[in-house]
């Protein structure tokens, strides 16, 4: 959605607002009227763009992501980086655009990547694998998981591997949390190091030969 | 050797490849009992080529830290065979590069701007490792400089690599850890200062000031206003690092010049600041146009006047010879203490009596030849004899004060690089800073 100066100012009030409540209060507003009272304005307003409170914690999450993707495409460089500095780059970059909002994460930010994906997170997840399935495409060329549209698959991984780094920073305790700087890039390493061995063709060749089988 | 494919991360993840050191350290002890069982004969020296292996493979998947603490171990054989020495010194010429996102990351947290913002240009990767972060090679304003990035978090990762590597070094030096603790927390402390480059950046400077015009030994500037805690800036220096410059037999005239500058550099830092740079590998040292250049001033160990004083009294003339003088000149630096046994003592008298005699030769004559491969060949032959004398090894590691190991380190790396070089240089006596005050 196109918003203009304006719009994008009183969305990101509506944000601020919102996330104030959360953190003051300990927890959402109890309806769409009490926080559009709080905010002084028309219930009719408030559903001219969003459906429900969801909705507006939903775009909190995709907002950053949205963020860091602008940037990413307004730098020079980052169109010429490998697909490894790229995935660096876009992580940094993510922790540098959320370090003002570090409460924020701790109130919300759902634990344990392993469970099902919470709603409120599925546009800041779609949002992230957008970005990240060209990433993975770029690293897969020319390999034969390359045939098999792996990448989807590939791109879920960096997901995971985001989140795990998102997790790791909620935890540090180091000065500047400069322990997340080196998970991200050890952790991003080793990832890209597997990737570059044998294992994404060996993939592919198990994805070739399940879908033999189901045809 | 290998490729290292992955990278232990995590505090477990470091964990369990020191325990897997530590157990194969033990198998290797158990495969030379059972070696020299059947054969009768002491395969020690090739025990130690295992174990030294087996840490070394462990320490170098590790990185960081460990890699530093390799670094460190690798130059002070009083406590390691020759064995150890060897593969640990293959430490200096390993190190992981930062990647180039995580760089420009640093620059943001330490001046709020990335590389390319605050230099004309920047170079993209590294044009050399450390082993707690990189040189990349700059410039600004038509001035040519070298910017240091440390990895984020080294100083920490320091610390609970020390932890871990506690029971293995008690394990490769058969200490207690009371004995051993003294040295750990002296490593540690110059390691965590290694970390510190607002530090590196005082120390040199001041160290600078300290030695112009005294010694004719170059280094170079920092730029204050392009230096914080975790990115360090200097001048560049296109020299030829001492080993490559040794290598390339240079003229006599040339060779004695460098030498002499060398051994003066720590002659004057040693015995009359009693401050001095403690890293003396090749790699620190650079030879352009004639002149001798010397690099990183992380690792500054600073010694009390009374323990200078009590140590280079070891060199005063006669001592050697004066079994009585030298007996109370060893109790005063804990070299040797009431607590031992009278065999004990005298074992102990006799190594102290000869690594005096051998290692202060260079002080005693005057003018002496590092280029006289008997007496290198000598040196060797006394650590290989002691460093794999059983009896010395459970009786003599772990004593002294840890003030000691920087000052073993230099001397050791001192003399390591003049023998490289074969320099013939001028030397004196070492004067003690308070004379009066030392009673033995």
């Amino acid at each position: 959605m196109i918003m203009d100066k304006n719009e994008s100012d009183k969305i990101s009030e509506w944000l601020d607002v919102y996330r104030r409540i959360v953190l003051e209060e300990g927890e959402p507003p109890a309806s769409v009227y009490a926080f559009c009272k709080q905010l002084g304005i028309e219930e009719e307003e408030f559903f001219a763009r969003y459906s429900s409170l969801e909705a507006i914690e939903a775009e909190i999450w995709v907002e950053r992501i949205t963020h860091v993707r602008q940037i990413l495409s307004e730098d020079d460089e980052y169109e010429n980086y490998p697909p490894r500095q790229k995935a660096l780059t876009f992580f940094y970059t993510f922790l540098e655009a959320t370090k003002g909002q570090r409460s924020w994460y701790l109130a919300r930010f759902p634990r344990g990547y392993c469970a099902s994906e919470p709603e409120i997170l599925r546009e800041f997840k779609a949002s992230f694998l957008e970005w990240a399935r060209p990433i993975a495409a770029e690293e897969l060329k020319d390999s034969l998981a390359e045939r098999f549209q792996a990448e989807r698959w590939v791109a879920k991984v960096f997901y995971g591997h985001f989140r795990s780094i998102i997790n790791f920073s909620l935890k540090d305790r180091s000065r500047g949390f400069e322990r997340t700087d080196a998970y991200a890039e050890k952790s991003t390493r080793l990832l890209f190091d597997l990737a570059d061995t044998r294992i994404a063709d060996s993939a592919g060749d198990l994805l070739r030969f399940l879908a033999g089988r189901a045809s | 050797m290998k490729d290292q494919k992955t990278i232990p991360t995590g505090k477990w993840g470091r964990a369990a490849t020191i325990v897997g050191t530590g157990a194969q350290i033990g198998a290797n002890y158990a495969r030379y009992r059972a070696k020299k069982f059947i054969s009768g004969k002491d395969d020690r020296e090739g025990l130690h080529k295992a174990n030294a292996d087996d840490t070394y493979r462990a320490l170098s998947r590790l990185k960081g830290g460990p890699l530093k603490i390799a670094q460190m171990l690798s130059i002070d054989t009083a406590l390691l065979p020759t064995a150890y020495a060897r593969e640990f010194s293959k430490a200096h010429y390993q190190a992981p590069p930062l990647s180039y996102p995580l760089v420009k990351r640093t620059f943001q947290r330490e001046f709020g701007r990335g590389p390319e913002d605050v230099f004309d240009t920047f170079s993209h990767s590294a044009v050399s490792g450390a082993s707690i972060g990189q040189v990349h090679k700059a410039e600004k304003g038509g001035r040519q400089l070298a910017v240091k990035v440390q990895y984020p978090g080294v100083a920490e990762s320091l610390r609970n690599d020390l932890r871990m590597i506690r029971p293995i070094a008690m394990r490769l030096f058969s200490l207690s850890s009371a004995e051993i603790d003294p040295y750990l927390n002296e490593v540690e402390d110059r390691l965590i200062e290694e970390t510190d480059y607002e530090m590196e950046l005082k120390r040199g400077t001041d160290l600078a000031n300290r030695l112009s015009s005294q010694v004719p030994v170059r280094i170079p500037s920092y730029v204050p206003e392009l230096s914080s805690a975790r990115i360090l800036t200097m001048d560049w220096v296109d020299g030829e690092p001492l080993d490559r410059f040794a290598a390339g037999e240079p003229a006599k005239d040339l060779k004695n010049k460098i030498g002499q500058a060398l051994w003066d550099f720590y002659d004057f830092q040693i015995h009359e600041l009693q401050v001095f740079h403690a890293d003396p590998h090749p790699g620190n040292f650079l030879v352009r146009e004639g002149e001798l250049w010397a690099l990183d001033f992380g690792c500054v160990k600073e010694i009390p006047v009374d323990f200078h004083d009590s140590y280079f009294r070891l060199l005063s003339p006669g001592i050697a010879d004066d079994p009585a003088e030298m007996e109370k000149a060893l109790f005063h630096l804990d070299l040797i203490s009431d607590s031992d046994s009278p065999s004990d003592r005298d074992v102990l008298l006799a190594m102290f009596r000869e690594s005096v005699s051998l290692l202060s030769r260079p002080f005693r004559s005057g003018r002496f030849d590092f280029g006289d491969p008997a007496y290198m060949e000598e040196i060797r032959e006394f650590g290989e004899r002691t460093g794999s004398d059983p009896e010395i090894k459970k009786i003599g590691a772990g004593r002294g004060s840890a003030h000691g190991l920087y000052v073993n380190r230099a001397y050791f790396g001192l003399y390591s690089l003049m023998g490289m070089l074969g320099a013939e240089v001028e030397t004196r006596l070492p004067e003690l800073v308070k004379p009066e005050s030392v009673q033995v």
